[in-house]
């Protein structure tokens, strides 16, 4: 059974507590939203996901998309969940306010975006991408596309997309043959096919505004000669509203493995009317303005989907009556134990649990850079915001996407048989989950990213805002303690993690094969680090609680519980990852390729 | 953070208190916390408290009939000023109360 209530506590906790000393609060501009304030965010939005989107994640699963000619109609409820969605301005909730949004933190905003996540993930894409799309618009569009666009999708009256990959290209963009002629009016007529694009077409928005990579006629080759346009399904007519249809059309949808009640349309744009955002042939630096914000909000659909099989996961194992104990009967008057009384099944929840609270309380970290890079006063500090955010991206959208699938995998197991049966709930996360892991640039790329890109950049200082708060929390809470144990465990993971960085560095300089074969190691060894060092924080604030006196003892007793869990139970796999990275690309490279 | 503790023991007195309070406070922290004081004048108190790795200055003035004072938590422990305060409180109304 798919069950969710929204982990408030713990969400309170990431956001108001664990990261206060990281340098990135205090905003001016976020001034006006006090604690209470986000609170009441928090629980009106956990009622929406919980009574809207949650009933209708399963049937939406079962029933999936429609395409008829040309016409993509969402399953039934999503119109009406998204009607009300939009109404109660859950679109516009961390976007700018000079166009209609709300400007909350986006430290709340991720949080809201986890339950919608983990009660609908398929619905979560429409006004994601919309999202994204309201990201790049604001950064790169003209003040008059801007002023035209952006207070209907703000508003959710009209959603976005981003259209990239196309039949023949996807990772490599530079392969990418869309195009677009000048009209000479300052528009464009744009020509070609997309692939995979995620609420190409729906029923439940008034227009679609696509956002569409494509090459100019005079366009150099490779990405070095892509630029991004703005589409519109209906042009604006003068008063702004939906006027005559543009030439573009879904020409089908994908039938999937998960994420069913997703739109994934295949579209065939013909002369389609179109304006250029940004400048020509700069269009994928546009474009990746929206898909960084994409690729922590993927990071966010892993989380929320592993914390609602957490949950469902529980609830079963407390109502499924099998065998006994191994340390004698807990229930003698029933026919047998529930099967939490076993230490596997209790490892695979607990497994699932630390992996959701480790991925929210970095992730929490993560959504405060992006507060500060953008708002922060100093420029100091938005400048090391900046530079913690681009490290962390791709590790927030490989490591949560790889966890929260594991999660599902392992709610499926601790289902046993039913959990492999529809109905049951839980075999849907593990489908919705997959994809995840693949868009917005597979897992592998985003290794490829934090190693290749982000390692080397400005002699390592991106990686400084990281190593820093990490190192002097070791020396801070170092020597005598209740705390020891952690602390040292977390210092000897940080000094795989800092061994590994000297081993990359110094063998990726000359062999880039070096740096490709350890990628993926590192990044989930840097993911292992984040998680530790957010644990070990928390543990410290719980027994300070603790010492303090707290009316929330239950919390604080059961988050070092689970940081201990953490500690001696998940984190012992940085060694594996550090081994594997100190072996280098022999046991890869050795292979022929005939010999696969 | 501001601490506001009334008395009616009269400045004396209430030193007396406090002075003879303060080793059975320090031997009765929890686990993993210490408290370290000093006199820095007839009637002006520094104190600290260390708990898990985080000092907590606190100050305190004897005056005729309250103690006065101040304490600055770590920006980790934001969140709990309010009951750092209250231990405070406590602790130092404790001490007040034993002749």
């Amino acid at each position: 059974m798919q069950v969710y209530t929204a982990p408030l506590r713990d969400m309170r906790f990431v956001l108001n507590e664990l990261h206060q000393d990281d340098g990135f609060g205090g905003l001016p501009v976020h001034e006006e939203f006090t604690t209470d304030l986000t609170d009441a965010v928090l629980e009106e939005a956990a009622k929406v996901c919980q009574d809207v989107l949650l009933p209708i994640n399963l049937s939406g699963d079962a029933e999936g998309c429609r395409y008829e000619n040309g016409v993509v109609r969402t399953p039934k409820g999503f119109k009406e969940a998204y009607d009300q969605f939009v109404e109660n301005g859950w679109g516009g909730l961390v976007m700018p306010v000079e166009y209609g949004g709300q400007g909350l933190p986006e430290a709340v905003g991720k949080l809201v975006e986890e339950m919608i996540c983990a009660t609908n993930v398929s619905f979560s894409l429409y006004p994601g991408l919309t999202a994204g799309a309201v990201t790049a618009l604001a950064a790169y569009a003209s003040d008059e596309l801007k002023a035209l666009y952006l207070p209907k999708m703000i508003s959710g009256e009209w959603s976005g997309t981003m259209n990239l990959t196309e039949p023949h290209c996807g990772t490599d963009l530079g392969m990418l043959r869309t195009k677009a002629d000048p009209v000479g009016d300052g528009s464009y007529k744009v020509t070609g096919s997309k692939i995979f694009i995620s609420a190409g077409e729906q029923d439940l928005t008034s227009n679609i505004i696509h956002l569409v990579l494509a090459r100019l006629p005079d366009a150099p080759k490779g990405v070095k000669g892509i630029s991004l346009f703005l589409v519109p399904k209906f042009l604006p007519d003068a008063d702004g509203n939906p006027g005559a249809r543009n030439g573009v059309r879904a020409s089908g949808i994908e039938h999937k493995m998960g994420i069913k009640a997703s739109a994934t349309c295949q579209m065939q744009f013909d002369d389609a009317v179109g304006w250029l955002v940004g400048q020509p042939h700069r269009g994928l630096e546009a474009m990746f303005t929206m898909m960084n914000a994409e690729r922590v909000g993927v990071g966010i659909q892993g989380l929320g989907i592993g914390e609602a099989a957490y949950q469902s996961a529980v609830w079963y194992a407390k109502d499924r009556l099998q065998g006994r104990s191994l340390s004698g009967a807990k229930y003698p008057d029933k026919a047998a134990d529930p099967i939490i009384v076993h230490p596997d099944v209790r490892k695979n929840l607990l497994t699932m649990r630390a992996y959701n609270e480790g991925c929210r309380a970095l992730g929490a970290w993560v959504a405060r850079g992006l507060d500060a890079e953008r708002h922060a006063t100093d420029p100091e500090v938005r400048q090391r915001a900046e530079d913690f955010v681009a490290l962390m991206t791709p590790v927030v959208k490989a490591l949560f996407t790889d966890l929260g699938h594991d999660s599902a995998s392992l709610a499926v197991q601790v289902y046993g048989g039913h959990g492999y049966i529809h109905e049951s709930g839980v075999e849907q996360y593990q489908r919705d989950a997959r994809i995840a892991m693949i868009y917005e640039g597979t897992n592998g790329i985003q290794a490829l990213d934090l190693v290749g890109r982000k390692l080397g950049a400005h002699m390592g200082r991106l990686l400084r805002s990281f190593f820093h708060p990490v190192s002097a929390f070791i020396e801070e809470n170092k020597g005598e303690g209740p705390m020891q144990k952690m602390i040292e465990a977390l210092e000897k993971a940080f000094g795989a993690l800092q061994l590994s960085t000297a081993t990359i560095a110094e063998k990726g300089l000359k062999d880039a094969e070096e740096a490709g074969a350890a990628a993926s190691d590192y990044l989930r060894l840097l993911g292992l680090v984040g998680m530790a060092y957010c644990f070990a924080k928390s543990t410290k604030i719980a027994g300070l609680q603790l010492f303090f006196g707290t009316p929330d003892k239950a919390f604080y007793e059961t988050k070092i519980k689970t940081a201990t869990f953490f500690f001696e139970k998940i984190l012992p796999q940085a060694t594996a990852h550090f081994l594997a990275i100190k072996a280098g690309k022999g046991a890869l490279m050795a292979f022929a390729e005939d010999e696969f | 953070m501001d601490i506001n503790i009334p008395h009616s023991l009269g400045r004396v007195e209430a030193k007396r208190r406090i002075e003879e309070g303060l080793p059975k406070l320090a031997a009765h922290i929890p686990g993993g916390g210490g408290l370290t004081s000093q006199w820095q004048g007839d009637y002006a108190l520094t104190m600290e408290i260390t708990a898990l790795g985080s000092r907590i200055p606190v100050s305190l003035t004897i005056e005729e009939d309250r103690l006065i004072g101040s304490l600055e938590v770590p920006l980790l422990m934001k969140m709990m000023q309010g009951q750092v305060a209250e231990f405070v409180k406590t602790s130092a109304g404790k001490m007040l109360e034993k002749a």
